[in-house]
C-alpha cells in the first residue's frame, strides 16, 4: 500500500519500494525512509495537516504527496 | 566518478566549516566556538546566508575562522540552503570540516559524514547531545567511531560547552586537503553507506537500545502540542503571544524611541534662537550693522532635526519590534515548537501554495511588514519565500490603522463604535483575502520554479540558552540597521527635501508644505487623482505616506491647515467635510473615501518595506515589480470602486 493511505495510528509498516520524483525519493532515503526499514504511523497533525511517522527514534511530518512516494507493507 | 572542485577563494585566516544536518546542534557549537560573533555572508544572487566568525579569544591558540553553513542532509543539494552549503565547501579553501552529528541519531547522520569523508575533506566529527544520552545511561564509544571513520571523534555538550576546548585543539590540527566534488551517489553506494552507518552506529553505542527513551518526554509533550484539540488551542495561544509581543509589548519601546528622537528634534530646533542671537550679536559687534536671522542656520537645523535625526528615528523605531520578534521566533525555534507549529498550519497554508513555515512571517505582517519580511529567512524554499514576501505588505499593518481610523470615522461619524470596529475587522479579513489572491497569482507565475519539500523533522524539545537567543536577536537587529537602514535614511531625507523646498523660508509649516516640490507633484498628479475622486491635497498626503503610512494623516492635516493645537482627528474631520473641489463639489464623499480605503489596503507605500524587500530578496527587480504592481492594482481597484459608487 501507499503510505499516505495509512489510517490506524500506531500501525507499523516496513517500506518495500519508492515511487515518484527522483529528488524527493532521494531525500526520503536520506531521511531514513529506506527499503526494508520499519516506520510507525502516529496520526495526522491537527487541521488535516501532514502525516506523522516515527522512523527510528525520530518523528517526521510528511505531506500526502510525499508519503505517496513510499510503498509499504503493514506489519501485524 | 569524481570531478575536481572548481576554482576556490583563498581565505586569509585558516577556516574550518561546520557541516551537519538541520537540528544537529551545528549552530550551537558555532556560537560556542566564536562566542556568537559572526558576519553573515551571501553569495551574489542568493538570499540564504552562511556565517563567518573568528574563534573566541578565551580558546587561546592561533586564530581560526569558523564557517556556519546552512543545514544539509547530503552533498547532493535539493534546496537553495543546501546549494549554499555545497558552494561554501567547494569554493573556499578550507583547513577542514567539523562534521556535527546528533548523538541520538548516529545512523542517519553518519550517512552525510560518509559523503563528506569520501569527498576527501579533512574532518573531525563532533557528536552532540551527549547529556541527553548520559541521562539514559547511554554512551558513545568515540574511539571505535574514530577508528571506523578514520578521523577524530569528540563529544560536545551544547548546554555546558564541555568538549569545546578539545574540538578547538583538534580543529587546529586539521590539514587542508583538496576535496573532490561527488558526481553521484548511486543506489549501490547508498546501500553500502546505509549498511556501514548502521553497523558503526550499533557498535558505537553502549546501551543503544535505550535511545527511544531519550525521545519519551518529547513524545509526551507532543501528545498535547499536536493533539487534535489541545494542539490547536495551544497553537493559537502561542501565535497570539507572538503577535501581541510585536504589537503591544514592542509598542512602549517604539514609543520610547519615538519620544527620544522627538526630544532630540525639539532640542535641535530650540537651539536655533540662541544660535541666531549669538550670530547676530557677533556680527553686530564685528561689523556694527544689524544682520537678521540667518536662513542658512534655520535650514541647517531643520535638516538636522527633520531630515537627519527624524530619518534616523524612522530607521531605529523598528528596532524594538525586530528584536522582540526574533527573540520570540528564536525561542519557538530553539525549543523545537516552531517545527510543530509549521506542521500544524501547513494544510491551510498549502491551499495558498505556501507551506506552514510561512505562517509566522505572514502573522508578523499584521504588526509590521519590516520584521515580517526579515522573518522569511526561516522559509527554506526560495519560491515560498518569494511568495510570502510578496503577500506580506498586503497584511493590515499597524501603520495603516491611523489611516483607517480617520477614514472610517469620516464615513461612520453617526454610527456606533461597534460598527466601526466591525468594519475594521472586515478590513483585516479583506487583507487576508487579498494576500491569498496575491499568493495564488504569484504561484501561477512561478509555476516553473521548484517549490521544495515540506518533509519536516520534529526535533527533540530543548530549552535554548537565553544568552544565545539574545545574541541572535541582537545580530538580526544589527543586520537590519546596517543593511536596510541606509536605504530608509536616504528615502526619508528625500521626502524631507520634497516637503521643504523650494520655499524653505515660508512663514508657517503649512505654507512651506503647500508650496513644496511634493505639493507641486501633488498638483501635477491631479489628472491622475481625479478618477480616485480626490484632489492635490490628498495627493500630497499619499506621496508623503511613502515615508510611513501614518504620515498620510499628519500630512493631510498640515496641507488642510489643521493646526497642531486642535484636537487632531476632530479638526481634520471637520476640514475634510468642508473641503471642496474647484467646482464646489465635496472632495471627501462615500465614493472617494471608500476608494482611499481600497487604495491603502493594496498599495505598497512604505519605503521601509520596499527597502527590506530589496535587501532580503537581493533583487531590485523583485522589489520594483512588487512596488509597481501593487500600486498599479491599488490605483485601478480604487478607481473602479469610486466609479461604481459615484
Amino acid at each position: 500500500m501507499i503510505l499516505s493511505q495509512a489510517k490506524q495510528t500506531q500501525q507499523r509498516f516496513v517500506i518495500r519500494d519508492h515511487t515518484g520524483p527522483r529528488d524527493l525519493v532521494e531525500r526520503l532515503n536520506e531521511l531514513g525512509f529506506r527499503k526494508d526499514t520499519e516506520c510507525q504511523y502516529l496520526g495526522r497533525t491537527p487541521l488535516w495537516g501532514p502525516l506523522l511517522f516515527k522512523i527510528g527514534p525520530m518523528v517526521m511530518a510528511l505531506r500526502e504527496n510525499e508519503a505517496q512516494c513510499l510503498i509499504a507493507d503493514p506489519l501485524p | 566518478m569524481k570531478q575536481k572542485a572548481n576554482s576556490k577563494t583563498a581565505l586569509k585566516v585558516p577556516t574550518v566549516a561546520l557541516v551537519g544536518s538541520p537540528n544537529s546542534g551545528k549552530t550551537t557549537l558555532y556560537n560556542w566556538l566564536t562566542n556568537s560573533k559572526s558576519k553573515a555572508v551571501n553569495y551574489p544572487g542568493a538570499t540564504v546566508e552562511y556565517a563567518l566568525g573568528p574563534s573566541a579569544e578565551h580558546l587561546g591558540g592561533p586564530e581560526l575562522i569558523f564557517m556556519d553553513t546552512p543545514g544539509t542532509y547530503s552533498l547532493f543539494p535539493k534546496s537553495t540552503d543546501e546549494e549554499v552549503t555545497l558552494r561554501a565547501l567547494y569554493e573556499n579553501t578550507l583547513q577542514g570540516i567539523i562534521l556535527v552529528v546528533d548523538g541520538t541519531q548516529l545512523e542517519r547522520h553518519l550517512m552525510l559524514a560518509q559523503q563528506v569523508l569520501s569527498a576527501g575533506f579533512s574532518c573531525l566529527v563532533a557528536v552532540t547531545m551527549p547529556d541527553l544520552l548520559k541521562a539514559k545511561d547511554i554512551e558513545i564509544n568515540t574511539d571505535l567511531l574514530s577508528f571506523e571513520l578514520g578521523c577524530p571523534v569528540l563529544l560536545f555538550d551544547g548546554q555546558t560547552g564541555k568538549g569545546l576546548q578539545d574540538i578547538f585543539a583538534q580543529a587546529q590540527n586539521l590539514k587542508s586537503r583538496t576535496a573532490v566534488r561527488l558526481k553521484e551517489w548511486t543506489e549501490a553506494q547508498q546501500s553500502m553507506s546505509v549498511a556501514l552507518a548502521k553497523k558503526i552506529a550499533q557498535r558505537g553505542y553502549k546501551n543503544g537500545a535505550l535511545i527511544e527513551k531519550v525521545y519519551e518526554k518529547t513524545a509526551q509533550i507532543d501528545s498535547w502540542l499536536l493533539g487534535p484539540l489541545s494542539g490547536v488551542v495551544i497553537f493559537f495561544a502561542a501565535m497570539t503571544f507572538l503577535f501581541s509581543s510585536i504589537f503591544w509589548i514592542a509598542k512602549p519601546f517604539m514609543d520610547l524611541v519615538d519620544w527620544m528622537f522627538e526630544q532630540v528634534v525639539d532640542g535641535i530646533l530650540a537651539a536655533e534662537i540662541p544660535i541666531q542671537q549669538f550670530l547676530i550679536s557677533q556680527s553686530l559687534s564685528f561689523s556694527g550693522h544689524w544682520v537678521g536671522p540667518s536662513p542658512f542656520v534655520h535650514l541647517t537645523l531643520d535638516f538636522l532635526a527633520h531630515g537627519l535625526v527624524a530619518s534616523l528615528g524612522a530607521v531605529l523605531v523598528f528596532v524594538p519590534q525586530i528584536f522582540i520578534l526574533f527573540l520570540v521566533i528564536g525561542f519557538l525555534e530553539g525549543t523545537g515548537y516552531l517545527a510543530r507549529a509549521a506542521s500544524l498550519i501547513d494544510k491551510p497554508f498549502s491551499k495558498l501554495g505556501l507551506s506552514g513555515r510561512s505562517f509566522v512571517p505572514v502573522l508578523s505582517g499584521f504588526a509590521c511588514a519590516v520584521p515580517a519580511i526579515m522573518a522569511t529567512r526561516n522559509i527554506s524554499s526560495q519560491r515560498d519565500r518569494w511568495v510570502t514576501t510578496f503577500m506580506i505588505p498586503l497584511m493590515t499593518c499597524s501603520a495603516r490603522l491611523p489611516v483607517y481610523a480617520l477614514l472610517l470615522s469620516y464615513l461612520l461619524a453617526d454610527y456606533s463604535p461597534a460598527l466601526k470596529g466591525l468594519c475594521l475587522a472586515l478590513l483585516y479579513f479583506g487583507s487576508l483575502l487579498l494576500g491569498s489572491l496575491a499568493a495564488a497569482g504569484l504561484n501561477k507565475v512561478l509555476r516553473g520554479v521548484k517549490s521544495g519539500f515540506f518533509l519536516m523533522e520534529l526535533p527533540l524539545y530543548r530549552m535554548p540558552k537565553a544568552s544565545v537567543l539574545l545574541h541572535q536577536s541582537f545580530a538580526r537587529t544589527k543586520s537590519y540597521v546596517l543593511k536596510a537602514g541606509p536605504v530608509i535614511l536616504i528615502f526619508a531625507i528625500l521626502i524631507w527635501a520634497g516637503t521643504t523646498f523650494p520655499n524653505s523660508e515660508a512663514a508657517t509649516a503649512q505654507e512651506r508644505l503647500q508650496t513644496s516640490y511634493l505639493a507641486t507633484m501633488g498638483h501635477s498628479l491631479e489628472p491622475v487623482l481625479r478618477p480616485l475622486g480626490v484632489d492635490w491635497r490628498v495627493g500630497v498626503g499619499m506621496l508623503a505616506a511613502f515615508a510611513a503610512r501614518e504620515v498620510f494623516v499628519s500630512s493631510l492635516a498640515l496641507v488642510m491647515n489643521v493646526g497642531a493645537s486642535e484636537n487632531s482627528n476632530e479638526g481634520l474631520l471637520q476640514a475634510m467635510r468642508a473641503a471642496t473641489q474647484l467646482d464646489g463639489s465635496p472632495v471627501f464623499t462615500l465614493a472617494s473615501v471608500m476608494g482611499l480605503i481600497v487604495f491603502f489596503m493594496i498599495a505598497l507605500q512604505c519605503m521601509s518595506t520596499f527597502s527590506m524587500v530589496w535587501r532580503e530578496t537581493r533583487s531590485l527587480k523583485f522589489a520594483l515589480s512588487q512596488l509597481v504592481l501593487l500600486n498599479g492594482l491599488a490605483y485601478g481597484a480604487s478607481a473602479l470602486v469610486v466609479f461604481c459608487l459615484r
